[in-house]
């Protein structure tokens, strides 16, 4: 504690206010007010750690004093002096003016004292609180920003793994090496999808890309020639449901991200064989709203995993050794986008994600 | 056709080099694993169409001057001949921003992923 607690007295009546500065002015630093305004003018300043105020003024009541206080400097602890006919509304007043604590009129030094000395302990903790938060936000940013520059310092390597790879396979390589080849380059291809989700959830952390103009349909044709060459991808049949190209106000980065992991997952967790596989892709919009199925007759879930699919590192299964933060991705970012995911699955039959963005802007 | 190819990694240069010298139609490949060295070279030939490059495979993230620093540098010492070289990014980069920043400048005609896909590059500069 550095010097003395600092208290704004503000009473309508001159002679309260001397009263109150002579008995406490050894003890705290004092500043008295008879005029509720020029309180508020001075009070707003932050440097008080308690304030207290007489509930009955001409003009401007305690309680009402303090509801215009809080509205400009929440910070020091707030004191109310009632008296007896007062007759104020207890609630009303706490739920209004914020206030820690009463004091009735007229006024004993002891109770005073214990109760500044109350509101100052509060008051540093709240400072102290709010210092705690402050660092807190300041080591969860530079833990981001740490995964977001490791995650890039490692895909520059990992890329020129793949390439010397491929420079290999033109070289005369003895046969038997090809397999050894085949099996880096898959693990190889594991890590750098992984690599690009913490870029991703990295990108889906920081701030807000939202107010962008979307084409959803042509988002999703893109993303889908991308997959073209994606293995397993040539044989299912892919249908987009679109009845109109809207384009609205929306979040292209997070909608790319969303529907990324989807297409990624649903041709991933396809079904090896069987006749017509497909992957279908449906937008709405009714009544301003956005609805966005991603539905496939692939492997499908059982429903044990449904309610932990969206889990950080859940895992629903060994095959195709993913990292478990895909769907984890996705919701985050529909989350951001406040809007929400649900999944329908059955084992054996397939698996429909279904995405809804209210209140959508259609340009 | 002449390549010159910027990437501050060796490992990135040696894949590049062989893969384009295995798809033939190249004659000259100039490699430079600092930026600056590239600037200067094409500078120095800047009004020397038979030397200077026709296509640039220009890595992104590199130490002292990265690639947007080398494309602005270059646009403004640019001559007739340097305008007419392609700039192709060639990055690892996962940051879709990225992407898009590359593509506002003029001379940059595509982004390519890596390691290089040779044959996407080739179809690229026959269709501009």
């Amino acid at each position: 504690m550095e010097g003395k607690v600092k208290v704004l007295y503000l009473d309508d009546e001159p002679g309260n206010v001397t009263g109150f500065k002579a008995s406490f002015r050894r003890l705290f630093d004092v500043s008295g007010f008879t005029d509720p305004m020029e309180a508020l003018e001075e009070a707003s300043k932050g440097v008080y750690h308690v304030v207290v105020a007489d509930q009955r003024m001409p003009g401007l009541s305690g309680v009402d004093f303090f509801e215009k206080l809080v509205k400009r400097n929440p910070e020091p602890i707030r004191v109310l002096l009632t008296a007896y006919s007062d007759n104020i509304e207890t609630i009303d007043a706490i739920n209004r003016g914020q206030i820690f604590r009463y004091i009735r009129k007229p006024w004993r030094e002891d109770e005073v004292l214990e109760a500044v000395h109350n509101s100052y302990e509060v008051y540093l903790q709240r400072l102290e609180v709010k210092q705690k938060n402050d660092e807190l936000q300041k080591a969860y940013d530079a833990l981001s920003r740490f995964v977001y520059s490791a995650s890039h310092d490692m895909r520059a390597p990992l890329m020129s793994v793949l390439g010397v790879i491929k420079v290999a396979r033109q070289d005369e390589v003895p046969n038997h090496m090809f397999p050894y080849l085949d099996m880096i380059e898959r693990s190889i291809n594991q890590l750098s999808h992984f690599n690009s989700q913490l870029i991703d959830y990295y990108t889906n952390s920081r701030g807000d890309s939202n107010g962008v103009s979307v084409d959803l349909k042509q988002l999703v044709l893109n993303l889908y020639e991308e997959y073209q060459f994606f293995p397993g991808a040539q044989d299912i049949r892919f249908t987009l449901n679109c009845e109109e190209d809207v384009v609205f106000e929306g979040d292209s980065f997070r909608l790319r991200i969303v529907l990324h992991n989807l297409i990624n997952n649903a041709i991933k967790f396809h079904k090896e064989d069987g006749d017509d596989r497909f992957l279908e892709i449906t937008i709405r919009f009714e009544q301003g709203n956005l609805r966005l199925t991603v539905r496939d007759n692939g492997q499908g879930m059982e429903e044990m995993h449904l309610e932990r699919i969206f889990e950080m590192f859940y895992r629903g299964t060994r095959k195709n050794s993913g990292s478990g933060i895909g769907l984890y991705i996705v919701k985050e970012a529909i989350e951001k986008m406040n809007g929400t995911i649900r999944v329908e699955s059955k084992m054996g039959e397939g698996t429909c994600f279904i995405i809804e963005v209210l209140n959508v802007k259609i340009l | 056709m002449k390549i010159m190819i910027i990437d501050d990694s060796e490992i990135e240069i040696f894949v590049s080099t062989r893969l384009l010298r295995g798809a033939g139609m190249v004659s000259t490949i100039y490699t430079f694993l600092e930026a600056r060295e590239g600037l200067d070279f094409l500078i120095r030939h800047k009004h020397d169409p038979e030397t200077l490059p026709d296509i640039i495979l220009l890595d992104i993230h590199m130490p002292l001057m990265n690639g947007f620093e080398f494309i602005q540098a270059l646009e403004v010492a640019a001559s007739p001949s340097i305008e007419k070289i392609k700039i192709y990014i060639v990055s690892s980069t996962a940051d879709q921003r990225e992407v898009q920043d590359s593509l506002n400048y003029r001379m940059v005609k595509q982004v390519f992923g890596k390691p290089l896909d040779v044959e996407l590059l080739l179809n690229a500069i026959s269709e501009s």
